[in-house]
C-alpha cells in the first residue's frame, strides 16, 4: 500500500509553494513578456507543474512518469526545436534531481539509479522520435506550401505579364492606328484629293506606319514566346486544307505577278496535332520572304509525312542565302546584305519568330541554298500521337 | 444600314465615322460604355464597333448587356481594339461577339468591307 504524500505537512507547505510560485511565475510572464519570449516560460511552467504532478503521483505507480511524454510531444511536433530541447532539458533535469535528492534522503521516496537512467533514456527518446517524426511532417508541409507558393508566383506573373502586354499593345497600337488609318484614308483619297508631293508624303507616312504595327506586333509575338508566356493551341488539323489555303490568299493577293505559288503534296494525307495559327504564320513568313527574294519563277510549298514527323518545305528561285550569313539568319534582327539590296522594309524578325514558334512544337527549322539559285527552308512538326493518327 | 461605334478616342471615333459615311454608312458614335447601350437602344443600330478599354463600363460589359436585352441580342457586334486578341479574344466569344479587330491592324477600309460583307450574308 503507498504512502500518502498529503499527509505530511511539509509535502503541503512544498506544494502550496510550488503552486504559488507557479501562479505567480505565469502571472509574471503573461504580464510583462511578449507573446514570443512568453512561449517558453509558459512551457518550463507546464514542465515544473508535471514535474511535481509526476513526484506526488509516485505512489499510485511509475506509470505516471509518462505524464512528461506530453509536453514534450507537444514542443517537439509544434515544429519549435527550441522548445523541444527545453523541455527535455528539464525533464532530464528533474529526473537527475530526483536522483540527487533520493540518494541523500531528502525526499522520502527512493529513485533508484537505474530507473532514473531508464527514465531519462525514455524522454530522450520520446523528444527525438517527435522532432523526427515534426521534420518529416514540416518537410512534407513546406513542399506543399512551396508547390502552391510557385503556383501561387507563376500566376501572377502570367497576370501581370498579360497586363503589361495588354498596356503596351495599347498604348503603342492606339495613336498608331490613327496615324495609320487617317494617312491611309488621306493617301487613297477618301479626305479630299491632294497634290502629288501631299500624297507622297501621305503615302510615306501611311508605309512606316504599317511598319511600325508590324514591328511591335512582332516584338510583342517574341516577347510571348520568349518568355513562355504562349500557350501553344493544339489541335488536330488537316495541313492540306491549312497550305490550300495560304497558297490560294498568296496567288490572289500577290503584287509579283511573274512568280506562282504552286504546291505539291501526297495523296494520304494524315492529320496534326500542332498550334494551326501558328504552323499557319511561320508558312506565312516563309513564303513573303521567298516573294520578296525571287524577281520571277516559282515558288514550291510541298509536304511529307511519316509516322513521326510532317515536314513543310518551301523552295524558291530566288537570289539565295550568302555562305557568311548561314549561322546568323535565324537570329532577331538580322538581315543579309544581298538581302537588304532588295528590301529595306522588313523587320529582320520574321525568321526568328519562325524557330521559336517550330522549337516550342518540338521541332526543328533549316535551310539548304544557293547563292543567286535558291532556297528551300524546311521545318518538322513531331506528331503528338505518335502515328496513331486517322487517316484522310 | 446604321452602324454605332463605341470608343472612348475622340480621333478613333473621328476616324471611322468619316471613312464609313463616305461609304454610304449612316454613323452613330458613342464615347464610353453607358452611352453606347443607351444609344443602342434608343436607335437600333444594324451593327455595334465596341471598343474595350472604355470609362464606366467596358465593352465586354458592354457587350454582356447587350446579349442580354432582347430588343439588342441580335445586333452583330464587333470588338474593335488596341488590346490583343489573346487577352480578350475568348471572353469575347463566350459573350457573343461576331469578331474581334485590332484597330492597328483594321484601318477604316477594312471595317468598312466587314461591314459589308456582313451585310450580304
Amino acid at each position: 500500500m503507498p504512502q500518502d504524500p498529503l499527509n505530511n505537512s511539509q509535502t503541503y507547505i512544498l506544494i502550496g509553494a510550488i503552486a504559488s510560485f507557479v501562479l505567480l511565475y505565469y502571472l509574471v510572464i503573461y504580464k510583462y513578456f511578449s507573446k514570443s519570449k512568453r512561449i517558453y516560460l509558459k512551457e518550463i511552467a507546464d514542465i515544473v507543474l508535471i514535474g511535481v504532478l509526476i513526484h506526488l503521483l509516485k505512489d499510485y505507480g511509475q506509470y505516471f512518469f509518462a505524464l512528461y511524454f506530453l509536453p514534450i510531444a507537444a514542443a517537439a511536433l509544434s515544429f519549435e526545436f527550441i522548445s523541444a530541447l527545453l523541455i527535455a532539458t528539464i525533464a532530464v533535469l528533474f529526473v537527475v534531481f530526483e536522483i540527487f535528492l533520493s540518494s541523500y534522503d531528502l525526499i522520502p521516496r527512493q529513485q533508484d539509479i537505474y530507473g532514473g537512467i531508464w527514465q531519462i533514456g525514455l524522454i530522450l527518446l520520446i523528444t527525438i522520435f517527435c522532432r523526427f517524426l515534426a521534420i518529416q511532417l514540416k518537410e512534407e508541409k513546406s513542399l506543399k506550401e512551396e508547390a502552391i507558393a510557385r503556383q501561387k508566383a507563376l500566376e501572377e506573373e502570367t497576370k501581370r505579364e498579360k497586363e503589361f502586354m495588354s498596356l503596351t499593345s495599347h498604348q503603342l497600337y492606339t495613336p498608331l492606328s490613327m496615324i495609320r488609318g487617317f494617312s491611309g484614308m488621306l493617301n487613297d483619297g477618301s479626305m479630299g484629293k491632294l497634290s502629288t508631293k501631299q500624297k507622297e508624303a501621305a503615302s510615306q507616312i501611311y508605309e512606316n506606319s504599317k511598319r511600325m504595327v508590324s514591328l511591335i506586333s512582332e516584338l510583342l509575338s517574341i516577347s510571348r514566346i520568349e518568355t513562355g508566356k504562349i500557350k501553344l493551341n493544339y489541335r488536330s488539323f488537316d495541313p492540306k486544307s491549312l497550305l490550300d489555303d495560304i497558297v490560294f490568299n498568296f496567288n490572289e493577293t500577290k503584287e509579283n505577278k511573274k512568280v506562282k505559288v504552286i504546291f505539291k503534296i501526297p495523296k494520304e494525307i494524315i492529320r496534326i496535332e500542332a498550334d494551326a495559327d501558328k504552323i499557319r504564320q511561320v508558312i506565312y513568313n516563309l513564303i513573303d520572304n521567298a516573294l520578296k527574294y525571287t524577281p520571277e519563277g516559282e515558288i514550291l510549298v510541298s509536304l511529307t509525312q511519316d509516322q513521326k514527323n510532317t515536314v513543310f518545305s518551301i523552295k524558291d528561285s530566288g537570289i539565295g542565302i550568302r555562305p557568311e550569313d548561314y549561322d546568323k539568319i535565324f537570329e532577331p534582327f538580322y538581315r543579309g546584305k544581298n538581302i537588304l539590296e532588295l528590301d529595306n522594309k522588313g523587320t529582320g524578325l520574321g525568321l526568328y519568330i519562325a524557330r521559336l514558334i517550330i522549337e516550342k512544337h518540338g521541332g526543328k527549322i533549316w535551310f539548304a541554298s544557293k547563292e543567286n539559285r535558291g532556297t528551300n527552308f524546311s521545318f518538322n512538326v513531331p506528331n503528338k500521337n505518335n502515328g496513331y493518327i486517322d487517316i484522310q | 444600314m446604321k452602324v454605332l461605334i463605341v470608343d472612348d478616342e475622340s480621333g478613333i471615333l473621328k476616324m471611322y465615322s468619316e471613312y464609313l459615311s463616305t461609304q454610304g454608312f449612316e454613323v452613330l458614335t458613342a464615347s464610353n460604355g453607358e452611352e453606347g447601350i443607351k444609344t443602342a437602344k434608343e436607335k437600333k443600330p444594324d451593327v455595334i464597333l465596341l471598343d474595350i478599354i472604355m470609362p464606366k463600363l467596358n465593352g465586354l460589359d458592354v457587350l454582356k448587356n447587350l446579349k442580354q436585352d432582347p430588343d439588342l441580342k441580335n445586333i452583330p457586334v464587333y470588338l474593335l481594339t488596341n488590346l490583343p486578341e489573346e487577352c480578350s479574344g475568348d471572353k469575347a466569344k463566350e459573350l457573343g461577339a461576331n469578331g474581334y479587330l485590332v484597330k492597328a491592324e483594321s484601318e477604316p477600309k477594312v471595317i468598312a468591307d466587314v461591314i459589308k460583307d456582313l451585310n450580304k450574308n
